[in-house]
C-alpha cells in the first residue's frame, strides 16, 4: 500500500513539475493518455495511442504521449512496461529527430528527455546503478547541446553516489594482500576499480592506473579493485567456484599483474552495494571516505590523473 | 587457436550426450550428396495424381516457383502422412508466397485418393509407378531390400525449385523420421516475418523478438525456436570464435522428450577493439538465431507421448555485451513456447499398396 501511495505521490510530482500546461495547453492525445495513467489504466492509454497511430501517424505529441506511459509504469513500479515504453518512445524520438529538431519541438523535447530519464530509472531501481549512469553519461555526450542536457545531467546527479558516503568493502575472498577496509584507509585517496575476468574494456584501463598508482602511491593513492564469479569461465564454459577463482587468478596475473600486491576482495557484496553491473567502474574515494567521482567505462590516463590529482 | 578447438570440441560432445539416443539409429547415408543439388535444373517428369490429373515439372511451378517433395509412403509411413498434415495446414502460406506443392511417392493414385479423401489433401500427390522419377533423381533408398514392399521408397526431403525448376535450397534429413516443417524451410527462405504470437524482449543491451515456428507439431517435425535480435545503439554482443567471451546462446533446459540442434548463427561481424588490438567476431547489427529441434520420435518414447497434447520448450537467452568503453554483466533471460503435440497418422489404406514398383 505504501509501495502505491509512493508510486501515486511520484507520479503526482511529476505532472505537477511537468512544463507541458505552463507552454502549451496538451492536445488532446496527450490529455487523454495522462488520464488513463492516473487512472492506473495502461492498457487503455496504450490503445489510445494505437488509435490516434492509425489515425494520425507518428507525430511529436504520440511520441510524447507514449513517453507519459513510461513515466506512468515507472512511478507504479511496472518496470518491464517502463522499460519498453521508454525504449519505444526513444526510438520513435531519435527517428523523428531527421526531419525534425529539439529545439522548436516541445513535445519532442519532452518525450526523448523523458525516455532517457526512465530507461535511466528503471536500470537504477534495478539495482545496476552503474549502466543507468553509463546510459545518461552516454545520453548527455549524444545531446550535449541540446534543450534536454539539463534535464539528463540533473538524472545523473540523482543517480551517481557522488558526494555519498563511499559504502564499505567486505571481502570474504580476496587476491593479493589482504584487504584493508576503507576505515583502514581513510586518509588516503582510494580508487577502487571494479573489473570482470572477461571483460576487454577492464584490461584496456590496465595501463593507466597502474602507472597512476606507481606515481601518486607515495602521495596516499591506494587501489582496491574488488571483482566477483559470474558462473563461467573461458568461452562461458560454466565453471564451479573454485574452477573459475582459479581462472580469475590466472586472469590477474596474465593481464593485471599490477594488482598482484594490491587489494582484490572477491565477492558480488561489493558491486552490489555500488551497483555495479558494468566494468570497468571506477571509483574515486576523499580522504575522508566521501565518494568524489563515480565513473562506469573506461576514463583516459589524463582524465583519470586530474581527478586523482584534485583529491590528493 | 587449441584453445578454439578444444572448445569446440567440448560444444561438440556436449551436444552429442544432451541427444536422446535412438534405440532405432538410422543407417548413416550423406543424403545430402544424394539428388540434384542446388543450381541444378530437375528433370522433367509426367505424374498422375490423386485425382488423375497429369503434371510435369513445369505444371506444379507457381509464379515463384514450388515445393517438391519425395516422401516414401502415404500410406504406411506416419511420418510421411503427418507432414502432409502441415503441408496441408500451409497451403495459404505458400500460395501467398507464390510457391506450387506438390508430393512424390512410390505409392499407387488409388492409395493416393484415399488418403487424400481422408485427410482432405487438395495438393497433387505424385504417384510414381516404379520410382521411375525417384530413381532418375538418384534418391532411390537402396538401403531397402529389393524384395520388401518396401523397395522403390526414395531418401526423403524437399527441393525448393525456381522459375525455371531449378534446386536454389534442400532440405533432406538422415533420420527417416524427421521432416522441417513448411514454416521452418520459409524461415530459412527469409520468406516469412514474425507470427503474431511472437514476444519482446527489451534489455538495457538490446531488443528481441521471439517465437516458435510452428503452433503444432508431430513427433519429428523439425521446428524452430528464433530470436531476431537488435543489439542497442554502440552495444556488441560475441559471436561463435570470440574465444574468451561468452557467446550468445539459447541455454534449453533438458528435456528428453526434445532433441535440439546446434544454435545456428548468421555471418558475424569483426569488431576491433583498438586498445588491446583485438579483433573479435560480435553481432552489432540486427541478426536472427535459430534452433532446429523436434520432438523424439523414438520408439521408446511414444508412451511418455501418448498422453500429452503439448510440449512447452523453456531454457534461457544467454550473453554478454559491451561497447567500446564498458562491458556490462553476463544476462539470463528466460523464455518460454507452447507448441501443440500432432499425434502420428497411424492409419492405413484400404486399398492397393503401390504403384508396382514390385
Amino acid at each position: 500500500m505504501r509501495h502505491i501511495s509512493a508510486a501515486l505521490a511520484l507520479l503526482t510530482v511529476l505532472a505537477v513539475t511537468s512544463p507541458v500546461g505552463a507552454q502549451t495547453a496538451p492536445t488532446n492525445i496527450i490529455r487523454e493518455v495522462r488520464a488513463t495513467i492516473a487512472d492506473q489504466n495502461f492498457a487503455a492509454g496504450e490503445a489510445l495511442i494505437d488509435q490516434y497511430r492509425a489515425v494520425h501517424g507518428v507525430t511529436s505529441e504520440m511520441i510524447a504521449a507514449l513517453s507519459w506511459l513510461a513515466r506512468g509504469t515507472y512511478a507504479a513500479g511496472q518496470l518491464d512496461m517502463a522499460r519498453q515504453y521508454s525504449v519505444d518512445t526513444h526510438a520513435l524520438a531519435v527517428s523523428a529527430l531527421d526531419t525534425g529538431s529539439l529545439e522548436d519541438d516541445y513535445d519532442l523535447e519532452i518525450a526523448l528527455g523523458a525516455a532517457i530519464e526512465t530507461d535511466a530509472l528503471v536500470r537504477a531501481a534495478r539495482g545496476d546503478r552503474s549502466s543507468a549512469v553509463y546510459f545518461l553519461e552516454r545520453e548527455i555526450e549524444t545531446y550535449r547541446d541540446t534543450k534536454i542536457h539539463k534535464r539528463l545531467q540533473k538524472n545523473l546527479h540523482l543517480l551517481s553516489l557522488e558526494g555519498q558516503p563511499a559504502p564499505a568493502i567486505v571481502a570474504p575472498e580476496y587476491l593479493g594482500s589482504s584487504v584493508q577496509t576503507l576505515d583502514q584507509l581513510r586518509g588516503n585517496v582510494v580508487l577502487l576499480f571494479f573489473w570482470a575476468h572477461w571483460c576487454p574494456d577492464c584490461k584496456a584501463q590496465v595501463p593507466a592506473i597502474a602507472r597512476l598508482l606507481e606515481k601518486y602511491r607515495s602521495e596516499g593513492l591506494r587501489v582496491v579493485a574488488p571483482t566477483q564469479r559470474f558462473g563461467y569461465i573461458v568461452s562461458g564454459q560454466d565453471a564451479p567456484p573454485d574452477e573459475e577463482l582459479r581462472h580469475i587468478e590466472q586472469v590477474q596475473n596474465e593481464h593485471y599483474a599490477f594488482l598482484r600486491n594490491e587489494s582484490v576482495p572477491v565477492g558480488d557484496a561489493n558491486l552490489k552495494r555500488y551497483g555495479v553491473s558494468t566494468t570497468p567502474t571506477l571509483v574515486l574515494v576523499d580522504r575522508e571516505g566521501i565518494v568524489r567521482l563515480y565513473r562506469p567505462g573506461n576514463l583516459s590516463e589524463d582524465d583519470l590523473d586530474a581527478a586523482i590529482r584534485e583529491l590528493l | 587457436m587449441q584453445r578454439t578447438a578444444s572448445a569446440l570440441l567440448i560444444t561438440g560432445l556436449f551436444v552429442t550426450l544432451s541427444l536422446p539416443v535412438s534405440a532405432q539409429t538410422p543407417d548413416v547415408i550423406d543424403v545430402g550428396r544424394l539428388g540434384p543439388q542446388i543450381g541444378d535444373r530437375i528433370a522433367d517428369f509426367r505424374l498422375e495424381d490423386q485425382s488423375g490429373r497429369t503434371w510435369t515439372r513445369d505444371s506444379i511451378l507457381g509464379p515463384n516457383g514450388a515445393l517438391l517433395v519425395l516422401s516414401r509412403s502415404v500410406d504406411w509411413c506416419p511420418y510421411c502422412k503427418t507432414q502432409m498434415l502441415d503441408l496441408q495446414s500451409r497451403m495459404p502460406e505458400l500460395e501467398a508466397a507464390g510457391l506450387g506443392l506438390a508430393v512424390i511417392t512410390y505409392d499407387s493414385t488409388a492409395v493416393m485418393a484415399d488418403f487424400a479423401g481422408r485427410q482432405g489433401i487438395t495438393f497433387p500427390l505424385l504417384s510414381d509407378p516404379g520410382s521411375a522419377t525417384i530413381k532418375a533423381y538418384g534418391l532411390l533408398n537402396t538401403t531397402v531390400d529389393a524384395t520388401s514392399s518396401n523397395f522403390g521408397i526414395p531418401f526423403p526431403g524437399t527441393f525448393v525449385l525456381d522459375t525455371d525448376g531449378v534446386v536454389t535450397e534442400r532440405f533432406f534429413e538422415e533420420a527417416y523420421q524427421e521432416r522441417t516443417t513448411v514454416s521452418s524451410m520459409m524461415l530459412a527462405l527469409g520468406t516469412s516475418g514474425p507470427p503474431v504470437a511472437a514476444s519482446r524482449i527489451t534489455t538495457d543491451h538490446l531488443q528481441a523478438t521471439t517465437y516458435v515456428s510452428d503452433g503444432v507439431v508431430a513427433p519429428g517435425s523439425l521446428f524452430s525456436v528464433v530470436f531476431d535480435i537488435t543489439p542497442r545503439e554502440r552495444i556488441h554482443v560475441y559471436a561463435p570464435g570470440a574465444d574468451g567471451y561468452k557467446v550468445i546462446n539459447l541455454n534449453l533446459d533438458p528435456d528428453p522428450l526434445l532433441v535440439a540442434r546446434p544454435v545456428e548463427y548468421p555471418e558475424s561481424e569483426i569488431y576491433f577493439f583498438e586498445p588491446l588490438n583485438e579483433r573479435v567476431p560480435v553481432f552489432e547489427s540486427p541478426f536472427r538465431l535459430t534452433q532446429v529441434m523436434h520432438v523424439s520420435a523414438a520408439r521408446e518414447d511414444r508412451a511418455a507421448l501418448a498422453d500429452r497434447t503439448s510440449i512447452t520448450i523453456t531454457g534461457t537467452l544467454e550473453y554478454q555485451a559491451c561497447d567500446d568503453r564498458v562491458c556490462f554483466n553476463p544476462q539470463s533471460v528466460p523464455v518460454s513456447y507452447t507448441v501443440q503435440l500432432r499425434p502420428l497418422d497411424m492409419e492405413r489404406a484400404t486399398v492397393e499398396p503401390t504403384a508396382g514398383s514390385r
